[in-house]
C-alpha cells in the first residue's frame, strides 16, 4: 500500500512524514561527528595548551629570580611544541593552534628569546628561567646563565679604556687600549680601567671574584663572561661569585677560575667586553 | 484538496497560483517545530561543550606581575645579591621606559599606563609600557561589543628609590587590551 501511495503522483505527505526522520538523523550524524572530531584530535587539549603553556611562559618570566617550572600531566606529551618569534604553536605534526608570548629582549645579545622546537617526552615540559631569560625544553636543563642587572655600562668611546689581560702565568698578557694603541707595562695594571685574570683549576666549575668596591659594574662583567662559558660548553658544574678586593681599578675587576674542562675562546672575551661597553643595555 | 481561505481571493483566482492547502500548511509549521526542537537539542548540548579558553583576564593580570616582579621590570634590582625588591620602585628603570624591550610581543597586544606618586615629596611620574599603542586604545574605553578594550586598574602602595633615598609612594596601573 505504501509503494502504491509513494508512487502516487503528488502526493508528498508521504515524503514529507519520510523526511522527518531524514532531517534529525542528518543533524545528529553531522553534530556526532563533529564530537567525535572533537574527541579524536584532542583539539580541546591542543586549544588548551596552545593558551595555557604561554600564559606559564608569561608567568615565568615574571619570577624575580632564577625559577624552574615543570608542566606535566595530562595529555602534554601528546603534541609537538614550537616557539619562536613570541608565538608558540601547538599541534600534533607540525600546524595546530598558537597564541602569543611575551620574550624579554632587554639583554636581547645574551638571552635572545625562545626558538625551540620538540615533543616532550615523559609528559613533561621544562621551562627554566634565570630571571632574565627563558629556555623550554623536554627535559630538565637547569640555566646556569648568570643575571647581570640593569646597570648602564653603554660607552661607545671605549677605545680610551684601559683593559688588563692577566693570564695564568701572572703575566700580563694584553693590553687594550690607550688612545687607540695597545701597549704594555706592569705599572698600567694599577692604572686600569679593568682588570681581567684567568686561571685554570681542575674540573669543570667556574669561580669568579669580583672586586667590591666596583661590585656592580665587576659583577655584570663577570656575568656577562660567565654566560659565554656556559653558553659554549654543555657540562658546566657549579658556577659561584665572591667579592675580593683588587687594588687600584677604577672601573671593574674580576679573577675569574676556569675548570681545564670548560672551553673559553678569545672571541668571548671579546664579545664580551663589546657587549659590556655596547650592549643593549638601554 | 482544501484551499486555504487565507490564500483566496484575487491572487487564488489567477492561473497558475500557488495555494496551500491546510494540512500543507500544518507540514509548514511542523517543520519549523521540528527545526527549532533540534536547535534546541543542539543548544543544550553545546552548553556542555566549551570550545574556547579565555586567558585575556589572566594575560592582564600576569602583565602586572610581570613588570613589577622580573628582574628588568621596574621594581629595583640588586646586582650583587641577585634579587628583585618587589614593591621598590627604582625611579631610574621607571623613567627610561624599560619595559618595551622586556617585555616584548611581536605585535601591539597589550598596553598599560603607570602613574606613581610620591606621597612625600607630591611629584607625580608617569610611565608607559607600549604608550603609542596605549594612546591609540585607551579612547575606546567604554565602547561595548567586539571593537572595544579590556581595562584591568590595580592600585599599589609602593616605595620610590631615587637615587639613595627611598619614599612612599602609591603606583597606580592601568592596563589595556583590545577585545580582537
Amino acid at each position: 500500500m505504501l509503494k502504491k501511495r509513494l508512487g502516487k503522483k503528488g502526493d508528498w505527505e508521504i515524503w514529507l512524514i519520510i523526511l522527518q526522520p531524514v532531517i534529525i538523523m542528518v543533524f545528529l550524524a553531522a553534530f556526532g561527528l563533529w564530537i567525535y572530531n572533537l574527541s579524536q584530535a584532542n583539539a580541546l587539549e591542543q586549544l588548551y595548551y596552545s593558551k595555557d603553556v604561554p600564559l606559564s611562559v608569561n608567568a615565568v618570566y615574571a619570577a624575580p629570580a632564577n625559577y624552574h617550572f615543570t608542566y606535566a600531566g595530562g595529555s602534554v606529551g601528546d603534541f609537538n611544541y614550537m616557539f619562536g618569534n613570541q608565538i608558540m604553536q601547538v599541534g600534533l605534526e607540525g600546524g595546530g593552534d598558537k597564541y602569543y608570548y611575551a620574550d624579554d629582549l632587554f639583554y636581547r645579545d645574551l638571552f635572545p628569546g625562545l626558538a625551540t622546537s620538540f615533543k616532550p617526552r615523559g609528559n613533561r615540559l621544562e621551562l627554566d628561567s634565570n630571571g632574565f631569560g627563558l629556555s623550554a625544553s623536554e627535559l630538565i636543563k637547569f640555566n646556569k646563565k648568570l643575571k647581570s642587572g640593569y646597570l648602564n655600562t653603554k660607552n661607545n668611546s671605549w677605545t680610551d679604556k684601559i683593559i688588563a689581560l692577566k693570564g695564568e702565568d701572572s703575566q700580563i698578557i694584553q693590553f687594550w687600549i690607550k688612545d687607540g694603541l695597545p701597549y704594555k707595562g706592569a705599572e698600567a695594571v694599577a692604572n686600569s680601567d679593568i682588570y681581567l685574570e684567568f686561571k685554570m683549576l681542575e674540573g669543570k666549575n667556574l669561580t669568579a671574584y669580583i672586586d667590591f668596591k666596583t661590585a656592580e659594574k665587576s659583577r655584570k662583567l663577570a656575568s656577562i663572561i660567565i654566560n659565554r662559558i656556559v653558553g659554549r660548553n654543555t657540562d658546566v658544574g657549579q658556577i659561584n661569585i665572591y667579592l675580593t678586593e683588587i687594588a687600584d681599578i677604577k672601573e671593574a675587576g674580576v679573577i675569574l677560575e676556569i675548570g681545564k674542562e670548560l672551553q673559553l675562546l678569545v672571541s668571548d672575551v671579546d664579545e664580551s667586553f663589546a657587549y659590556y661597553y655596547g650592549g643593549s643595555n638601554e | 484538496m482544501k484551499v486555504l481561505p487565507i490564500i483566496t481571493g484575487e491572487a487564488m483566482n489567477k492561473k497558475g497560483a500557488i495555494g496551500l492547502s491546510f494540512s500543507q500548511v500544518i507540514w509548514v509549521f511542523r517543520l519549523i517545530f521540528l527545526g527549532m526542537a533540534i536547535m534546541f537539542c543542539l543548544l543544550l548540548i553545546l552548553m556542555y561543550i566549551n570550545v574556547s579558553y579565555a586567558s585575556e583576564p589572566a594575560e592582564r593580570e600576569i602583565l602586572i606581575q610581570r613588570i613589577l616582579f622580573s628582574p628588568n621590570g621596574i621594581s629595583y634590582y640588586n646586582p650583587l645579591t641577585g634579587i628583585v625588591e618587589a614593591g621598590t620602585i627604582d625611579l631610574k628603570k621607571f623613567e627610561k621606559n624599560v619595559l618595551d624591550k622586556a617585555i616584548h610581543y611581536d605585535r601591539d597586544y597589550m598596553a598599560a599606563r603607570m602613574d606613581l606618586n610620591d606621597l612625600e615629596t607630591g611629584k607625580p611620574y608617569v610611565g608607559y609600557y607600549n604608550k603609542d599603542f596605549y594612546q591609540e586604545k585607551i579612547v575606546l574605553r567604554g565602547l561595548k561589543g567586539s571593537g572595544g578594550v579590556d581595562i584591568l586598574e590595580r592600585n599599589f602602595y609602593v616605595l620610590i628609590k631615587d637615587g639613595e633615598e627611598i619614599h612612599n609612594g602609591t603606583l597606580n596601573f592601568e592596563v589595556v587590551m583590545p577585545r580582537t
